[in-house]
């Protein structure tokens, strides 16, 4: 008898053992059905986290800002733009004159420079191929200027726009931006000799 | 023994991954346009800029002269490829706003006046015809008997431009007069260069 005592102590402790081995997988099958569920709520957390995120981001550039072309402009109840591509091109410009302005006043002004170049646009304007054109106001600071000028109709802007790139102070880089209301004007961003305008 | 692990086989395979050239799938062929990087037009694409500019060229296969004792302003449009700018949008920029990569443009010139030079400016047009951006000026120097390359801008061989809407690009150039007893001034042609170094 005493020699079974071995055999059936070891038959006990396998059967312990396997039970408890049982027993786990039992318990870890149990919980995987509240794991998936925690995953899943933790899932739809995130979700409405995002979401919120994206209720309080300001609104994208593209419906923030206006269309500098009329032809850009939505049609009433719309919000898809009548012609996108024109859209794309009213921001694209609305886009490039802010940097221009941030680069503009970023800096600070060169009062000097400007009233010098003030007055070397005066007298470029009072040249025949610049009738119908004003100064209306010049800014400049280390890099760039800004240089308003105001047309009588939109032909002596086209004839502006066609001469000014080859007459100092316009013989550098510079950006074109027409404003669209009446009177037409322009507002020409020139880069100062020897620098560039503005990169993204 | 040894015991083998299963990430053990995992790392052969994943040095086997960084041996792969990263951009073994985008190098175009040979012959493919994505290969283009500059295009050649003949001088013969400028135009006069009015009827009394008109009466002071010639062409011929060297390109536009100026045979009259004035300067001669002409028009020339680089006409632009789609593999060269749409294509390959700068990508610190992405599509909106449309940037394209660096460009040169080099116009290859005869400069026979002794204190006169050729000189051009280039600009990127909207659709509408204006001016978006300008860039100047591109000047010859001297008169020597060989042909000379303008390069945009002021001999700094690292400014490069970038078109903004990929239009059209027209550089505005003044040929000086023809000298008594010598050959004319003329415009050879243009070569538009997609800059794939830094500095172009």
């Amino acid at each position: 008898m005493k020699r079974w005592l071995p055999w059936i102590g070891g038959l006990v402790l396998l059967a312990a053992l396997g039970g408890y081995w049982l027993r786990g997988r039992l318990s870890a099958r149990a919980t995987e059905p509240k794991l998936e569920g925690d995953v899943a709520r933790l899932r739809a957390e995130v979700r409405a986290l995002r979401k919120g995120l994206a209720l309080q981001r300001p609104e994208p550039p593209q419906y923030r800002l206006a269309p500098a072309a009329p032809e850009a402009v939505a049609s009433a109840g719309s919000e898809e733009p009548a012609d996108p591509d024109a859209f794309r091109r009213g921001l694209h410009r609305e886009l490039i004159k802010d940097d221009m302005e941030v680069a503009l006043n970023a800096q600070t002004l060169d009062e000097r420079f400007g009233a010098a170049l003030e007055a070397q646009l005066e007298q470029l304007y009072s040249h025949p191929e610049f009738e119908g054109t004003r100064l209306e106001s010049v800014e400049c600071s280390p890099t760039l200027c800004r240089i308003a000028s105001q047309h009588d109709s939109i032909d002596a802007r086209r004839s502006f726009g066609a001469q000014a790139a080859q007459h100092a102070p316009f013989d550098t880089e510079v950006f074109y931006w027409y404003g669209q209301g009446e009177p037409p004007t322009t507002t020409l961003y020139v880069a100062r000799s020897g620098e560039s305008l503005p990169r993204p | 023994m040894t015991t083998r692990k299963w990430w053990m086989a995992a790392v052969p395979t994943l040095a086997g991954l960084a041996l792969i050239p990263s951009d073994a799938n985008s190098t175009p062929a040979p012959g493919d346009p994505a290969n283009i990087s500059y295009m050649t037009f003949s001088g013969t694409i400028c135009h006069p800029k009015n009827s009394t500019h008109a009466a002071r060229i010639s062409y011929s296969m060297e390109g536009v002269a100026n045979d009259s004792t004035s300067s001669a302003e002409v028009w020339c449009t680089i006409p632009l490829n789609d593999r060269l700018i749409d294509d390959k949008v700068d990508p610190a920029v992405g599509l909106n706003p449309y940037r394209s990569p660096p460009l040169m443009l080099y116009a290859y010139a005869f400069d026979r006046h002794s204190s006169q030079n050729i000189s051009c400016t280039l600009l990127e047009m909207e659709n509408d015809a204006q001016p978006f951006w300008s860039w100047g000026s591109w000047r010859s120097s001297g008169s020597p008997s060989s042909f000379q390359s303008l390069k945009l801008s002021n001999g700094d061989p690292s400014i490069e431009f970038h078109l903004r809407t990929a239009t059209s690009l027209v550089a505005q150039c003044t040929i000086p007069p023809k000298v008594s007893g010598s050959t004319p001034s003329q415009l050879i042609s243009f070569q538009l260069r997609l800059c794939t170094t830094n500095p172009c």
